[in-house]
């Protein structure tokens, strides 16, 4: 151990932004992320591309959409999530109040552990806004806990809520709001009932993990008082797409660092770890962190060598070690 | 191997005097059984991913020879197994199914398995699925290690497969696939699945356990309860078997399992079921008759499985389990003689021959006297005695009349020493033949023997041709027994077993079938039988018309009943505040005074606390009639309808005194009187739905000093059985006779 110590190395790890906790593995947010990577992998540029083509803020105050960010898990769609809501606030003219009410985390599960019904979720998702939607009246608070404190399922309409934000939302008043990722398996029936509950002045984002079992949304027909649903899909990474992500941060290493290097050779055999070959954006990172953290803190059996081999990899992997130091 | 437990007593029967537990002897069926569990926990498949073959075996034996308590032992054996390479412990699930439809023995099943096996099931399945993925062998194998550790979480599995780059929720959607394959089910595949994930497994299981689905489960597409039924085991086997874990069930008294009658079509779905376990890996055992394996067609020359009879002990045996019940590891205080007269007499049987040695023991505790063969013959005549002689006579008699077969009752074939039958049912044809039943106390010594064997004698020096059938009310030695067949053509048959009514019938069809196979057997008398036999059926015919006749003739004219005197035998306890009329009051307590005179629940157990012999002869007459005399119980039970029902009528006419205008008698159609005659009317209906000819087997606690019960007699139940018919005419006459004032 001590001579692991020696070994110790002092720069920074390349594959977390900085400022953040180093074992975290959160998604990254424009905001506070300002200068980092922002990679174009995945179908993460041009879906980016996608909704800002289509987003007209003004448009917004007289149809409101429902904007469905989807893929695999840990495909970066909270990322992108957060780079759409950084392109409205950049694109919102002045004069026009923009708010923003963040239901991501809202829990999926009761305090006894068990996870909530889609009735149960959206109830839980129209408290959380009752309390948190600056922009309601005190009168429609009251209102609005009153409908949902009906017991019957029938009689109880979360909607309503969401209904009185819409009355408020005015000409030089938008709002986005970010609905909570529901579980992978019943998340398209949860998506059409919060598409209902869009309206203008409202702009909804949502994100939702697919597997290829997964049901297709279901796409309501036109209203008058909002846009169709817009899907942004994200998809695994391609073949070469992992080198390009740990290629540019291997790149900012400065010279002498001492950080061990990575060859485009180990990194196809990692890519092909397991048989679906399918990684995404959000695992190739993890591992690298993951990897550099361990040189870097020194307590890697493999320090001093001057490049990171797949048995490396291997041994991390069927360790299974804690993250935290 | 350690000795092996045959007693299956632990209903509180035990002996306090004998060691705690039943003792345990090695018999060679005992071993069978064990040695075949074990060599099915120890198999190993003959290929990577087959199935270890599973096997039906069935454990037959009379009552009391220790089947339930060998599949306890088996289930015990499993359970201390262990895992085997699956990792998951060998699991027995051990069920009474007495009384059981398909529907409860499925919840029973399910009930019986924990929950932590069932998920370790699924949690291999979902191992295997995850490290086939993976190429490097040692990522492969240390991953499929953590994800069977038992008290991993959800988000600890998850998070492993994330940092391997795998998608948890894809894969537990091609877990669904795999399940759907191994259990044959989509619905119990999906369920199965969602054991693995947090917040739902709770949901999940429980719809497993036959509970309706849950809302989180209906928005997963499960929307209808678990299907269950017999079929539905077969679910839980694949799961068990496909992982290589070891799934042992032993189902219990599978003939008495709740099927309608006519049940070919759940016969079919048991053996369907039996068949899917087997094949899925499952040991099956189950113990039953004999006659019920054969139904299932369980067999060494059946369609499947293997049988193993359960016999009784022989004298080695018995002196081993005496030795082992003693504490002390001897036989006293038996005398070898001794042991040899008790498995004589109970056949080997361990629990007979724990019951009796048990009270043996205890009395000589009490006299500090050695047990011998002459002290074993004397107690066997108590001990075994099932019911007295009028009892037996009774049903005897019924047996017959409910076969219209024309019997006399003590019948006189010589005057010659043992010439007198009980029974005897004439044949058509030659003079003097006939079937004839006779009724013996005991067998247990050669004077027992003697006298029955001297009526064979007497019959067969006056030529008369008769088949005769010895019945035995109490203990039967097996030794004497084999004598009484030699000297008569059959073997007795003991009045204690449960299909006493049912063997009567068979052999005296079967005596009387003789005769018809006779050469000399006349061609006509076959028919004039059952010309005969019809013609007796018309008599009761036409002679229950007559009496339903004379008693609405009765009614009409309101005549007071034959023997009605109207006399009250206890003055009412009610006094002065009841409304009725003393002569109904009278009516009524005379009624329910003679119904329980007769013999009533309440009073089977009287005297069972009492310190002196008195209690142990209460306890003796319990554990007869508690265990043999099912006739008994249903009387009992007849009585506590009748008595409420009366009971009821009399708060009926009470009320109705109590409201009705007193000039009622004097109007022939006034409401009063209307109103009366509806709830004597109703009284009689009620009264004709009840079993009242089951009054007949009605038991008498035992008397101090007596060895049996004494029965009432029939004159008695008759008369209470008519006073119980009569009593709304009777209640009307009385209300008559005395108006209110």
């Amino acid at each position: 151990m001590a001579a692991s110590r020696e070994r110790r190395v002092t720069v920074a790890n390349p594959f977390v932004p900085p400022g953040d906790d180093p074992y975290a593995d959160g998604p990254l947010d424009p905001d506070l992320h300002a200068g980092w990577f922002v990679d174009d992998v995945g179908g993460h540029g041009a879906r980016l591309a996608d909704f800002a083509q289509q987003l007209h803020v003004p448009g917004i105050a007289r149809r409101g959409r429902l904007v469905v960010v989807e893929g695999p898990e840990r495909s970066g769609k909270t990322t992108l999530v957060n780079r759409c809501v950084q392109l409205v606030r950049e694109r919102t003219p002045r004069g026009t109040v923009l708010s923003t009410l963040d239901l991501r985390s809202v829990s999926h599960t009761k305090p006894d552990g068990a996870l909530r019904s889609g009735h149960e979720m959206r109830w839980t998702v129209c408290r959380h806004a009752l309390e948190e939607a600056s922009w309601l009246t005190d009168e429609q608070r009251t209102r609005g806990a009153d409908m949902l404190e009906r017991p019957s399922v029938e009689e109880c309409d979360p909607g309503l809520v969401y209904r009185f934000m819409r009355r408020n939302l005015v000409e030089d008043r938008i709002a986005v709001v970010l609905l909570p990722t529901g579980p992978a398996d019943i998340d398209a029936a949860n998506l059409e009932t919060y598409d209902g509950w869009m309206g203008p002045g409202m702009l909804f984002f949502a994100e939702r993990t697919t597997t290829p079992g997964s049901m297709p949304l279901v796409r309501r027909p036109p209203r008058p008082d909002s846009l169709p649903l817009l899907s942004l899909p994200l998809r695994h990474l391609e073949p070469g797409e992992a080198w390009t992500v740990v290629e540019r941060r291997l790149s900012a290493i400065p010279p002498g660092s001492g950080l061990p290097r990575v060859t485009e050779e180990t990194l196809r055999r990692i890519e092909g770890l397991n048989r679906d070959d399918q990684h995404t954006i959000g695992w190739v990172v993890a591992l690298f962190r993951r990897l550099y953290g361990r040189r870097i803190s020194g307590r890697s059996e493999f320090d001093g060598l001057p490049f990171i081999e797949f048995p490396e990899v291997t041994d991390l992997l069927a360790r299974r070690e804690p993250e935290a130091p | 191997m350690d000795d092996q437990l045959v007693d299956d007593q632990d209903d509180g029967r035990s002996d306090p005097a004998a060691p705690a537990g039943p003792p345990t002897i090695d018999t060679p069926a005992v071993r069978t059984a064990r040695q075949l569990l074990d060599d099915h926990l120890r198999a190993r498949p003959v290929a990577a991913g087959a199935l270890v073959p599973g096997s039906v075996i069935g454990l037959s034996g009379p009552p009391g020879a220790g089947k339930t308590h060998l599949a306890r032992l088996l289930a015990a054996q499993t359970n201390e197994f262990g895992p085997g390479e699956s990792g998951i412990p060998a699991r027995a699930v051990h069920l009474n199914v007495a009384g059981m439809d398909a529907d409860q023995l499925h919840a029973a099943f399910v009930g019986a398995l924990p929950r932590s096996e069932v998920v370790a099931c699924v949690r291999g399945y979902h191992a295997d699925l995850v490290s086939g993925a993976i190429t490097d062998e040692q990522v492969a194998a240390r991953t499929n290690e953590f994800l069977r550790t038992p008290d991993q979480t959800a988000t600890e599995r998850d998070a492993h497969l994330t940092e391997l780059g795998l998608s948890p929720a894809v894969l537990l959607e091609r877990l669904s696939t795999i399940l759907v394959e191994v259990v044959g089910d989509s619905d119990y595949a999906a369920a199965l699945v969602l054991l693995l994930r947090d917040g739902l497994d709770t949901a999940a299981w429980a719809w497993l356990r036959g509970e309706p689905p849950a809302g989180v489960l209906r928005e997963r597409g499960i929307t209808a309860p678990a299907p269950g039924g017999l079929d539905a085991l077969g679910v839980f086997a694949r799961l068990y078997g496909r992982q290589g874990a070891r799934l042992v069930l032993l189902l219990d008294d599978v003939d008495q399992l709740d099927f309608d009658p006519g049940h070919d079509r759940q016969v079919r779905a048991l053996r369907r079921a039996l068949e899917q376990l087997r094949v899925a890996g499952t040991l099956v055992y189950l113990t039953g008759s004999a006659e019920a394996l054969d139904e299932l067609e369980i067999g060494p020359y059946r369609r499947t499985g293997t049988r193993i009879e359960l016999t009784g002990f022989d004298g080695a045996a018995a002196a081993r389990f005496l030795r082992a019940r003693s504490g002390s590891g001897t036989l006293s205080p038996f005398s070898a003689d001794a042991v040899e007269r008790i498995v004589d007499l109970t056949d080997g049987n361990p629990r007979m021959l724990g019951d009796f040695t048990d009270r043996l023991r205890r009395e000589a505790a009490q006299t500090g006297r050695e047990v011998t063969e002459d002290r074993v013959l004397d107690d066997a005549r108590s001990w075994f005695a099932v019911a007295d002689r009028s009892r037996v006579v009774a049903t005897i008699r019924r047996v017959l009349e409910n076969h219209l077969w024309d019997f006399r009752v003590d019948h006189v074939a010589s005057i010659d020493d043992g010439g007198r039958l009980d029974f005897w049912i004439p044949v058509a044809g030659p003079e003097q033949a006939g079937v004839g039943i006779l009724i013996a106390d005991a067998v247990v010594d050669p004077a027992d023997v003697q006298r029955l064997v001297a009526t064979s004698e007497t019959l067969d020096r006056h030529s008369v041709r008769a088949q005769v059938q010895v019945v035995v009310t109490g203990a039967a030695s097996a030794v004497h027994a084999a004598r009484i067949q030699q000297a008569f053509g059959r073997a007795p048959l003991s009045f204690a077993s449960e299909t006493f009514d049912d063997d009567l019938a068979a052999a005296v069809k079967t005596m009387l079938h003789a005769f018809d196979d006779a050469d000399d057997a006349d061609p006509i008398a076959g028919l004039r039988d059952w010309i005969d036999r019809i013609d007796r059926q018309q008599t009761r015919t036409l002679d229950l018309v007559d009496r339903v006749a004379a008693g609405v003739d009765s009614l009409r004219g309101q005549q007071p009943p034959p023997g009605w005197t109207g006399e009250a035998r206890r003055p009412s306890a009610r006094g002065a505040d009841d409304p009725l009329p003393q002569p109904v009051r009278t009516v009524f307590a005379r009624a329910v005074d003679d119904i329980v005179a007769l013999g009533s629940p309440e009073g089977t157990g009287r005297g069972l606390f009492l310190a002196d012999d008195r209690g142990q002869e209460v306890l003796a007459g319990l554990r007869r009639i508690g265990r043999v005399d099912h006739l008994a119980m249903r009387a009992l039970g007849t009585v506590s309808m009748v008595l409420a029902v009366v009971q009821e009528f009399r708060s009926a006419v009470r009320e109705w005194a109590r409201t009705v205008d007193r000039e009622w008698a004097l109007v022939p159609a006034s409401p009063g009187r209307r109103e009366l005659d509806r709830l004597c009317a109703r009284y009689e209906e009620a009264v004709d739905v009840l079993p009242l000819l089951e009054l007949h087997n009605l038991p008498r606690p035992a008397r101090r000093g007596g060895s049996g019960r004494i029965r009432p007699a029939r004159v008695e139940i008759d008369a209470a059985n008519r006073q119980i018919r009569d009593l709304g005419r009777a209640v009307r006459e009385a209300a008559e006779r005395s108006p209110i004032t």
